[in-house]
């Protein structure tokens, strides 16, 4: 499954790289390194069966724990 | 410098409309739980009180011609402040994305194919949303034609198969709930489907006549209110007192359906249906995260952020909930709340800033 992960990745930054290093588009190659960067980060994790981050957890803990609010 | 070079009809902006909306003929089924067959109920007043936020919508809009929300966000709260609130609202967009994402992956896999891992579904429909988005606004624009007569087509036909089925006396009683349940139902309509429109405030700087946006969002707001009318009413009147007991209405009713042994099994009619509007509805939520944070990083172009967006979302929305029943739960007691911020107070409190500030000062509005 890591191999396919792998694979893909490679698959999507040939597809995309090369033309914004053609453009010179470093401003975009940087945020699309990053967010790639966590996205395969998250997406090993997923594989791993490693869950590190849960927004629901955080939304439900800030309207239900810190503004009170809920109709439970 | 403009993100997105295409442009939509106003036409086309109400037709968007309704094909965004359409999938509250699904989400509707979090409200039966709630209001059971006096749901019909809670979706007049949540029509009724969405129209004037729809209106707040496209006042914010006409007032900033050719800026999306996050240049709107940096006119009226200066760039610190209104900084901090288009970070908030990428959130949500993203919020908005994954839980749609979950919604899908979740129905398709407990109702079509339970056997399937649940990120093979979730891997195809993002690449398939990912492509849309890819294309623009305009190629979205230009699907919402076709997905939304296929939609209103569907509702009206199953409701009209279903004719033989509908017991009137299944409508009563009609008030069956306290006006705490009713509150909660309204809320959870107006916040799950209706003010989604928030979203627009991304794409209405790309019509073509920026000033006349108001009639074709309320044109779609309305007929995609009389569409999910139809829907309540019809599911109440065939299902009564049992729409308690079925996890799905939407797709329960359809399966009643049995023209003389031959027209069986139309439930999968609901299925392409929840296909359809569940794209249309992701691919939008998908497009304005990609577009609000590239209008954010000031970035030339949107096109090198779908990729890892995409990625990004799918990995999350993968495993969100531990189970269905979890997010029933959130979007009928929780999410309301938080939906609540950014779709209702947050338009008020700009256009209320708008209008102290007397925004926008001319050479701002001279320069979009």
């Amino acid at each position: 499954m890591i191999v396919l992960l792998v694979l893909s990745y490679a698959v999507l930054i040939a597809f995309e790289v090369p033309k914004l290093v053609r453009e010179k588009s470093w401003r975009e190659l940087t945020v699309y390194s990053v967010l790639m960067s966590l996205a395969f980060a998250l997406c090993l994790l997923e594989i791993l069966d490693v869950k590190v981050w849960d927004p629901v957890k955080d939304t439900q803990y800030f309207v239900k724990s810190l503004w009170h609010l809920s109709y439970d | 410098m403009k993100l997105e070079k295409g442009e939509i009809s106003n036409a086309q902006l109400a037709v968007l409309t309704i094909a965004f909306l359409q999938a509250m003929t699904l989400t509707i089924n979090f409200n039966y739980a709630i209001t059971k067959q006096g749901t019909w109920l809670a979706v007049l007043a949540g029509f009724v009180l969405a129209l004037p936020i729809a209106v707040l919508y496209t006042a914010i809009a006409r007032r900033f011609p050719g800026q999306n929300l996050i240049q709107i966000n940096d006119a009226v709260f200066g760039p610190y402040a209104g900084k901090l609130i288009s970070i908030l609202y990428i959130w949500f967009f993203i919020q908005l994305t994954i839980h749609y994402m979950f919604f899908f992956n979740s129905f398709w896999i407990t109702y079509i194919m339970p056997e399937t891992p649940r990120v093979a579904f979730l891997v195809m429909f993002a690449f398939v949303c990912a492509m849309a988005v890819w294309s623009g606004i305009e190629v979205i624009a230009r699907c919402s034609y076709l997905f939304s007569a296929v939609v209103a087509v569907t509702i009206v036909t199953v409701a009209v198969l279903l004719v033989k089925e509908i017991e009137p006396g299944n409508l009563l009683p009609i008030v069956d709930f306290s006006l705490k349940d009713f509150v909660q139902s309204v809320h959870v309509i107006l916040t799950v489907p209706f003010c989604d429109l928030v979203v627009f405030l991304m794409i209405l700087p790309y019509t073509a006549q920026k000033q006349k946006i108001r009639k074709p969002v309320l044109i779609g707001v309305s007929l995609s209110a009389a569409q999910l009318l139809i829907v309540a009413v019809v599911s109440a009147a065939v299902m009564g007192q049992r729409i308690l007991n079925t996890s799905s209405v939407s797709f329960a009713v359809p399966r009643l359906i049995d023209v003389a042994d031959i027209l069986t099994r139309l439930d999968i009619l609901v299925a392409i249906m929840f296909l359809i509007t569940v794209f249309m509805k992701i691919s939008i939520f998908y497009y304005v995260t990609v577009l609000s944070l590239a209008q954010f990083l000031r970035l030339r172009a949107y096109r090198p952020l779908v990729v890892p967006i995409g990625v990004l979302c799918t990995a999350v929305a993968v495993r969100l909930y531990p189970s269905d029943l979890e997010q029933v739960y959130a979007a009928t007691f929780v999410w309301p709340f938080n939906a609540a911020v950014y779709e209702i107070l947050l338009p008020i409190l700009t256009f209320a800033v708008i209008l102290v500030r007397r925004l926008p000062k001319k050479e701002e509005a001279v320069s979009p």
